[in-house]
This record gives structure tokens, C-alpha cells and sequence, in this order.
């Protein structure tokens, strides 16, 4: 394909938002087919474009498997998503709104994806976390609002630490404005803790993750779906593009990312079990995952050798995750919608367990990937904790479903719209489906098949399973720990925004500032005789400039 | 002497306000009609001449026009890349801000007046604009201050008069001494033409004191205008004026007349390599940097809009004095184009305040909740002039941003990075609240003072059209100038040529 299709890509859903304007209800329902053309893109990668009218360095293409995996996944799941929001907006008076800045955020991600330079990748990455912004707070309410405002402030100063780490990037790098420059190129410790720190506040590991329990599930079912599965990536995707392959400080890095991504992968568990709403608990559950991204990113940066290995994995991971997460929040919300049959119940399971490394699924193809990787880095320890990883996340997912089973009591319609079953059923299939049309995942799934490799897949789920029963009999309830839990990020949050918002100032004027004082002494200064102090200070500086002139 | 069209032609862009202005002030207050044709015609003669000019001096051409004038100064206008650069972006705000103005003063008095001085203003800041020397950039500055006076205090009400005291005061006695700094340099000089790379590389050495002094009484005098700390004192309280002066008080006339003066006076009177030399761009650069910061802050503190816009300008404009008192070429690429995207985004922003208060009555940060559903477009107009100054890609700031950051890092100055890292952080914590207020609170039951213009309902009807226009068109502009910046005809290819021609690249 031709390299113009790029501009169709992107052009598509910002088309779409013009023609949303025009005709809203008659554009609503086709949106999804705004995320095709990347689709295609992704199967059949057109010719890389450089753009020498927009900013400078422009160019956007694919280069990598990571960059054509990613952008299948996020236009699968973007356009699954837009299928199953239209339903939920039907009646909203606000979704006008509400699809602007879905299709921003949309472009947004798209363009950082197939970005080939800095500057494309930082306006994607901008765009997209500001937009989102307005999908986070459109339920009305103190807890969106709350979120959303966590959420912007960490984005915005994120944003400038990027801006930061960006400017030292192409400094350090001589001026290159090409990501794919910057694999060879060093890098130095002020820019990479910048770039890893600025980017780390959208991908959402542990200590980063602040905002994601409260604006994950803020959201929209959809909009849930996306942020978790689709935009959280985009921060792991930038620290992957900006910083090198190999070098003195990437080494020091590595250690400390993979002590953090551990800590997130059970920082999410033990934190989410306590979680009383389901979507509370997925979004817990994402932080957990995004610890196991990490895990394949700090193995990278410890093993540059195993680079190209280890980019197919955390590719696989990033996929099946996408999909497997966007599944679970857009049953969340089904399940809060509709009284659901038992075949809805059993497709939610298909996710859920395909989280957990459950054998035949996607699942169980990426945790054996990654359990490979590991051995060829002699790292036994890890793998009795991704086998421990594993028993977490089932608990994880299965109190997600049972919560979403609890809360499913109230609702009497039973009948779900084909525009959210279908996009619903197809993403809860794939985690089944996407081994069979995916050679590599095909692959590493076969080679999970053997006896062991199945046994320490399966052992975990399904002792994951009995606890979860058990704990059901026996009605363990964690409600009453979960309200003495901290959130200081969300008091935190609260205080900055009374310190930045003006004071009554004419209230306060007596004992306000001195500077004000000053300024006001200096005015009047000037008002009462300016003619004549001018004249004096005119005389006195021609005196000193004629005194130094001769 | 004389004449061919081409040195006519600076001197013909300059008559082109100036004469219509005088014009003006003997028409009748009723002959609106008149008025108003003689204002547009003149816009568009302008904007020929200008377009005329600039298709010239990208061909190479020169253009001068000399006018015997003081003894070893003449009165020069020239044309070349760098003033064309201002004269471009008077001329387009021009003429979104006449379509402004007349839209916003449709029925009140002394149109005339108004209308009078208003061109004599623009008349003034192309002439700053085209200036060949020292002396006659002088003269225009002057002139500008003189004519900005009336259009400050045209209201009338006892604070407009207080603002315009102290506007004159503080604008006056910058004046004095930039003339002082003038006549210093003249004696030691003469006043030859702006010359990239400066003509005062012989003095140095024996003349250096006066050198200094010198740069320090022009800094002073032109540090006044563009309100660098602690001179920015009239600025805030100039707030009174009528909408289309604010608006082009900061985003061509005054504000950048002084921004443009300080360019003038490194690049081309004493050249980067004196200034070096004199090692008088390190207080500059200072300067720069805590005004950027105070300005910023004291936005944070401001309730009313108008206000907290004008303490943005302090901050915003002293981007154009740092980048310059960087002295590296990236970084002169994001001052000068950031002339351009400051005033961009600042003039939609006034023009958006100025929106809300004559349609609504909202004058306050707090009074702007919900606005964005009873004006969608002025508030999208707000959004990306506002999201602009915070640096956010892709619209115009973000530019600036990018080559200021990436210029202060050649010249080994980091610390300008983190200065502007803070300053973005203050942005939007000064900015970002009223955008939100806008979109996502809860309109009230009844706006503080409606009133009927346009047809009263969101959309192109939501105020008068000649209100809105200007809005959406600088926003737009605002918006391409950073997602089409590598384009020939944005702001930054032509920066770049302006650059090459400085730096000898």
C-alpha cells in the first residue's frame, strides 16, 4: 500500500468528528469503521511517509513487529468499543461530547503508535491524555470529577516531564528527530529517569498508578475498556521507543524496573482483592499487568541480546492483554445494564481465565513465552513468581466476575442489543481465536501443550478457583478493610487544587501580599509627579553617560 | 531624489493606516457606513502591499526608503525578512481586529475617535515594524505610545483614566529612556542602518562602559513595553480597555513593539558577538527567565479573565526576550516565531473574553461555568488558544516550546528547560481551570447580563458574527501554524529564513 494510506488512518476519525457535528444521530452508529483503515494498515503495512509540511521531522510508518502488533490490537479494540458505546449513549444528552473527545483520543493513540519521529509520538501522546480527560469525567458526580482532576494534574505534569526528557533526548542524541536513531544512541541518567517517570504516569505501574483505580473505572463501560486495554500501553510504548537498546544507564535501570514491575503485579492483587466494585478490581488488576509488562521490559534492557525475543512477547502480552481487559470492562458494564443469561456468564469466564494463563487460551501462550525468556536468562526465581503472578491474577478476575454477578441482581431487561453482543462476543472469543490466525502466539501455544507446561498453567487457576469458593461459603467479606484503606493521592489531588485556586482577593487585601504593596507605592510614585522625577532622572543619567563618554 | 515603487513601497504600507486614520477623525459620528468602508478598504490595500513586499523579499529584493531627517540619521524604511515578519502579523490581526471592533462598538460613542487612533496605532507598529535605524524606530515607538494613550482611556470611566495615567507614565518615561540609550549610541555611531550582526563591533574595548550603559538604557526603555519585571507595572491595569485594544495591545501592538525592539537591538545594533562580548545577555536572560516565572504566578492569583490573561502575556512574551538573550541560533528560531504564535493565540483569547463578556456578561474565572454549551465555538476558540500557551502539541505554542528548549540545550543553558518546564505546569494551572469550567461544569439558570446578539443559540448564531469571526479565524491560524509548521509558508520556515540571514548560516 501506499504510504498516503497513513494519512487515511489518521484522517479518518478526525473526518468523523466533523461529520458527527453535521449529522450526530445518523454518524453515531458507524463510527467504529473509523479504526479500519488502521486495521489494514496493520495486516498489510503501507510505505513508511514523511510529512515535510507538518512539525518538523515528521514521518509515520511501521518499522517493527512491535509497532504492527500494537497497532492491530488498539484498532481492534478501539472499533469494538465504538460498536458497544453507541447503546450505552443512546440517551445521554452530553455524547456529543463525549464522541469529540473519543475520537481525539482516538487519533491521538493511533498517531503515537505509527509515529517515526519524536515530535509525532509527543502530539499523539498529548492529544491522547488530554482527550481522555473528557471521557473520564463524563458520568457526572464527585467521584469522576475527583478522578478526572487526579488524572489531568498527573497528566499535565507527566506531559512536561516528557517535554523535558524530550528536549535532553534529541540534545544527547545530536539532533536526531528519528525514534529509530535513538535505539544506538546513549542516553543519560537525568533524561532517562525524566522519560521513564513522565512516561511511566500514563502506563500506571506501581508507584505511578495513583489515578487508575479512581479513573479506570470513572468511565464509561467503553471508555473503561479503551483506557485499560488500548492507552495505558502508550506510556510502555514511549520509554520502549525513547530510550536505547543497551548502554551503562539502561543496565542500572534494569534491576529497579524489574524490582517495580514485580511489586506492581502483586501490589495489584492484594490491593484489588479488597475492592468492592468490579470495576474497581479490573482496574487493579491492570496495574498488576502492566507489572508484567515491565517485567519483559526490564528483562530487555538486562539481556540486550534477547532484545528481538523479548519485543515479540511484550507485543504478544500487550495484544492479549488489550483484548482480554477490554473484554472484562465491557462486561462490567453489561452486566450492570442487563440481567445476563448463563451463555453471557460463560463467555465472560473465557477472558477471565485466559488472564490467568489458562491452557488453549492467549494466555497461556504469552506466560509460556515469557517463561522461555526467562530461562534463557537463568532466572528461576521469576518463574516460581509468574507461576505465583498466575494465582493472584485468577483470584483477581474471579472476584471481578463474582462482583459483577452481585451487582447483577437488580436489572430486569434481559435483552442485550447486537451492537454490544457482537463487538462483546468477539473480543471474548479472541483470546480463544487469536492463537489459531497469529503464527507466532500459534506457536508458542503449541509448545505449551506438553504435559508440564500445562500442569503449571492450569494447577494455579484452578486452585485459584477453590479458594474463590471457598471464600464464597464462607463469606469472606472485605468490605470492612477496604474503607480503611488510604488514598492520599486523591486528598493530595484536593489540596493542590484549593491551593491553586485564587483566594477571594479583595477579602484579603490588607494582609495580603507585600509585592502588591510595592507595586501599587511605585505606581502612585510615578502617577503624582512623573514629569518632573523623569527630568531629574533624565539630568542625572546624561551626566554619568556623558561622564563616561569622554 | 528619486524614487522607483520599490522604496516607495515601505513608505506606502506605512501612509496606507496612517492616512485613513486622519481621515477618519473628521468624519461625523453617524457616518458609519463611510467609516466603515474606508477601514476595510484600508485593511485590504495593506494587505496587497504587504503581500506584495513579502513575495519581494523572498525573491531576494530590496526595499528602502530614505528621508533626510536628523544630522547622520535619516529617516529609513526597510523592508527586509525580520520586519516583514512583524509587519505580516500586524497586518493579519489587523485585520481580524477591525472586523472585531467594529462588530463590538456597533452602537456605542466616539466611534470616530476610536477608529482614528486605532489606525494611527497599526500606522504606528508598522512603522516600528519597518524602521531602518535606530532614530526612526525611536520615532514610531513614540508615536505608538502616543497613539495606544487615547484607545487605553476610551472608555472614559475614572479607573480607564487612572490605567491611562499610568500607562503614560510608565510608557513616557521608557521613552526618555530609550532616547537617552538612542542619543548615547548616536553620538559614539551615528545611526547607519540595522545591519545583521550589529555595527558596533569597533567600539568595543575602549567604549565598553558605554556600551553597557547603553544596552541597559535601551533594555530599560524597551523592557517597558514588553513588560519584563519589575516594569510590567501598567499592563494589568491597561485591562481596561475595550476588547480589540486589549487584544491588540498583547498580541502586536505595544506588548511585541517592545519584544521586537529588544530583537532589533541584540541582533542587529549590537550584533550577538558584542553582546557576547559585553557579556550584558546573561542579566537579560535572567530577567527573562523570572519574569517568565512571576508572571505566571501572579496569573494564578487573578479572579477576573481579562486579568489573568494579561499576567500570561508578561510570561509569554518574555519567552521572545529569552530565547533571544540565549544567543544561539535554535533558540532565536523559537523567539522570533514565537512573536508570531504568541500573538496568534493571545488575540483569540481576548477576542474570546471580550466574547463572553459583551454576550453574557461574564467577566470572572467563576462565572464562566457551563459557557461551553451556550457558546460552543468561542469557547473551542478559547480551548486552543489556551491549550497553545501551555505548549500542548499540535498547536503553535508547542513550536515555540520545542526550539526554545532545544536552543537553550545547544548554548549548554539546561536550566532554561526546567523554566520551562515550571512555566507550563503554572499554565496550566492558571489556564486549565477555565477550560474545564467552560466544558464541564453546570450552566447557571440566568447568565449575569445577556445580551441579544446574534440569535441567542449555541452555534455560528451564539453572539454577532463580526464577534466571532475574528475568534475563529485566529484560532485556526493559531492551530495550523503548529500542525503545518514545516510548511513554506508558516511562520517557522520563514523564521528559519530570517535566521539564516542573522546568523550568517
Amino acid at each position: 500500500m501506499s504510504g498516503l494510506w497513513w494519512l487515511v488512518v489518521l484522517s479518518a476519525p478526525l473526518l468523523a468528528s466533523l461529520a458527527l457535528w453535521w449529522r450526530p444521530t445518523g454518524t453515531m452508529p458507524w463510527l467504529w469503521l473509523t479504526c479500519v483503515p488502521a486495521l489494514l494498515a496493520s495486516i498489510w503495512p503501507p510505505a513508511e511517509l514523511a510529512l515535510g509540511p507538518l512539525w518538523p521531522g515528521a514521518a509515520w510508518g511501521i518499522e517493527d513487529n512491535v509497532g504492527q502488533v500494537w497497532l492491530a490490537f488498539t484498532a481492534v479494540l478501539w472499533g469494538c468499543a465504538s460498536c458497544f458505546a453507541v447503546k450505552d449513549l443512546a440517551d445521554d444528552t452530553r455524547r456529543l461530547r463525549f464522541w469529540t473527545f473519543w475520537l481525539l483520543s482516538l487519533a491521538g493513540n493511533l498517531l503515537l503508535i505509527l509515529a517515526l519521529d519524536l515530535a509525532s509520538f509527543y502530539v499523539g501522546f498529548s492529544v491522547m491524555s488530554l482527550a481522555a480527560y473528557g471521557l473520564i469525567v463524563h458520568l457526572r458526580g464527585p467521584g469522576p470529577r475527583q478522578a478526572g482532576r487526579l488524572y489531568l494534574q498527573l497528566a499535565i505534569l507527566g506531559e512536561m516531564l516528557v517535554y523535558a526528557g524530550i528536549m535532553l533526548r534529541i540534545h544527547e542524541a545530536g539532533g536526531t528527530l528519528m525514534l529509530a536513531d535513538l535505539q544506538e544512541l546513549p542516553i543519560s541518567q537525568l533524561t532517562a529517569a525524566l522519560l521513564i517517570v513522565g512516561f511511566g504516569l500514563k502506563a500506571g505501574f506501581w508507584p505511578l498508578h495513583v489515578w487508575l483505580p479512581l479513573a479506570h473505572p470513572a468511565a464509561p463501560a467503553a471508555a473503561s475498556a479503551v483506557l485499560s486495554g488500548a492507552m495505558i500501553k502508550a506510556g510502555l510504548l514511549g520509554i520502549w521507543r525513547f530510550l536505547p537498546v543497551d548502554g551503562p544507564v539502561i543496565q542500572s535501570w534494569a534491576v529497579p524496573i524489574l524490582t517495580i514491575g514485580f511489586i506492581s503485579m502483586f501490589y495489584g492483587v492484594v490491593i484489588g482483592l479488597l475492592q468492592t466494585k468490579a470495576k474497581s478490581v479490573l482496574a487493579f488488576s491492570s496495574i498488576s499487568q502492566m507489572g508484567y509488562l515491565l517485567v519483559i521490559l526490564g528483562l530487555a534492557w538486562q539481556h540486550p541480546d534477547n532484545r528481538l525475543l523479548l519485543a515479540g512477547v511484550l507485543a504478544m502480552y500487550a495484544a492479549h492483554h488489550a483484548l482480554a481487559k477490554g473484554a472484562l470492562f465491557m462486561g462490567a458494564g453489561l452486566s450492570s445494564h442487563y440481567r445476563l443469561s448463563p451463555w453471557y456468564w460463560a463467555a465472560m469466564l473465557i477472558p477471565a481465565v485466559a488472564l490467568s494463563g489458562m491452557p488453549f487460551t492467549s494466555g497461556a501462550a504469552v506466560k509460556t513465552a515469557l517463561k522461555k525468556a526467562m530461562e534463557e536468562g537463568n532466572h528461576a526465581l521469576f518463574i516460581s513468581l509468574l507461576t505465583i503472578g498466575s494465582l493472584g491474577t485468577a483470584l483477581l478476575v474471579f472476584r471481578a466476575v463474582w462482583l459483577m454477578r452481585e451487582q447483577n441482581a437488580h436489572p430486569v431487561n434481559t435483552a442485550v442489543h447486537p451492537s454490544q453482543a457482537v463487538p462483546w462476543t468477539a473480543l471474548c472469543i479472541a483470546p480463544l481465536a487469536l492463537p489459531w490466525i497469529w503464527p507466532e502466539l500459534r506457536d508458542v501455544l503449541v509448545y505449551s501443550l506438553d504435559l508440564h507446561s500445562s500442569w503449571s498453567l492450569f494447577w494455579p487457576v484452578v486452585l485459584a478457583l477453590g479458594i474463590a469458593l471457598l471464600a464464597v461459603r464462607l463469606g469472606i467479606d472485605s468490605r470492612p478493610v477496604s474503607r480503611f484503606l488510604p488514598e492520599p493521592a486523591r486528598w493530595l489531588s484536593l489540596r493542590l487544587k484549593k491551593l491553586l485556586r485564587p483566594r477571594q482577593a479583595r477579602k484579603r487585601a490588607p494582609r495580603g501580599t507585600s509585592w502588591r504593596k510595592h507595586e501599587r507605592h511605585l505606581n502612585r510614585l510615578f502617577t503624582a509627579s512623573s514629569v518632573s522625577s523623569s527630568a531629574w532622572i533624565i539630568g542625572a543619567l546624561l551626566l554619568v553617560g556623558w561622564m563616561m563618554a569622554i | 531624489m528619486s524614487y522607483s515603487w520599490s522604496s516607495l513601497l515601505p513608505l506606502l504600507i506605512v501612509l496606507s493606516s496612517l492616512i485613513p486614520g486622519m481621515i477618519i477623525f473628521t468624519l461625523r459620528e453617524d457616518q458609519t457606513t463611510l467609516r466603515v468602508a474606508l477601514n476595510l478598504s484600508a485593511v485590504s490595500a495593506k494587505v496587497i502591499l504587504v503581500g506584495l513586499m513579502l513575495f519581494g523579499v523572498s525573491q531576494g529584493q530590496e526595499f528602502r526608503f530614505v528621508m533626510p531627517f536628523l544630522p547622520a540619521g535619516n529617516l529609513i524604511l526597510h523592508g527586509d525578512a525580520l520586519s516583514l515578519q512583524f509587519v505580516c502579523l500586524s497586518t493579519i490581526l489587523w485585520l481580524a481586529t477591525t472586523i472585531y471592533a467594529i462588530g463590538y462598538l456597533e452602537s456605542s460613542p466616539l466611534r470616530s475617535r476610536f477608529f482614528g487612533y486605532f489606525s494611527l496605532c497599526v500606522g504606528a507598529t508598522v512603522g516600528v515594524a519597518l524602521a531602518g535605524n535606530l532614530v526612526t524606530f525611536l520615532l514610531f515607538y513614540e508615536l505608538l505610545t502616543l497613539a495606544t494613550f487615547p484607545l487605553v482611556v476610551h472608555r472614559g470611566t475614572p479607573e480607564a483614566l487612572r490605567a491611562g495615567r499610568v500607562y503614560l507614565a510608565y510608557t513616557l518615561s521608557g521613552g526618555v529612556l530609550l532616547l537617552m540609550g538612542v542619543s548615547l549610541l548616536h553620538t559614539l555611531a551615528g545611526s547607519p542602518d540595522f545591519t545583521p550582526g550589529g555595527y558596533l563591533q569597533s567600539f568595543t574595548g575602549e567604549q565598553s562602559p558605554s556600551l553597557i550603559l547603553a544596552f541597559a538604557l535601551l533594555i530599560a526603555g524597551l523592557g517597558v513595553k514588553a513588560a519584563l519585571i519589575p516594569l510590567h507595572g501598567w499592563l494589568p491595569q491597561a485591562m481596561v480597555a475595550p476588547a480589540p485594544v486589549s487584544a491588540l495591545l498583547h498580541a502586536v501592538a505595544v506588548v511585541k513593539a517592545g519584544a521586537f525592539g529588544i530583537i532589533r537591538v541584540v541582533y542587529d545594533v549590537y550584533g550577538i558577538e558584542t553582546v557576547g562580548a559585553l557579556g550584558v545577555h546573561l542579566p537579560l536572560m535572567a530577567l527573562a527567565a523570572s519574569t517568565i516565572l512571576y508572571g505566571s504566578v501572579m496569573a494564578l492569583r487573578q479572579q477576573e479573565i481579562k486579568k489573568r490573561l494579561a499576567y500570561s502575556t508578561i510570561s509569554q512574551v518574555s519567552y521572545i526576550t529569552l530565547g533571544v538573550a540565549l544567543m544561539g541560533p535554535i533558540a532565536a528560531v523559537g523567539a522570533l516565531v514565537h512573536l508570531v504564535h504568541q500573538g496568534l493565540m493571545k488575540v483569540t483569547l481576548f477576542y474570546c473574553a471580550g466574547n463572553f463578556a459583551e454576550t453574557l456578561g461574564v467577566h470572572n474565572v467563576h462565572e464562566m461555568d457551563g459557557i461551553g454549551r451556550r457558546m460552543p465555538l468561542t469557547m473551542a476558540a478559547f480551548t486552543v488558544g489556551a491549550l497553545g500557551m501551555i505548549g500542548v502539541p499540535p498547536i503553535a505554542g508547542f513550536i515555540s516550546k520545542w526550539y526554545l528548549g532545544l536552543g537553550a540545550l545547544e548554548v549548554g543553558a539546561g536550566w532554561v528547560v526546567a523554566v520551562l518546564t515550571i512555566s507550563g505546569l503554572l499554565n496550566a494551572a492558571y489556564f486549565l481551570p477555565l477550560v474545564y469550567r467552560g466544558w464541564f461544569s453546570q450552566p447557571p439558570s440566568q447568565w449575569p447580563d445577556e445580551k441579544p446578539l446574534g440569535k441567542g443559540n449555541p452555534g455560528p448564531g451564539e453572539t454577532h458574527w463580526m464577534l466571532l469571526m475574528p475568534a475563529l479565524f485566529t484560532a485556526l491560524l493559531a492551530l495550523l501554524a503548529g500542525l503545518l509548521a514545516g510548511s513554506t509558508f508558516s511562520p517557522l520556515a520563514w523564521t528559519q529564513l530570517i535566521i539564516n540571514r542573522e546568523f550568517g548560516l
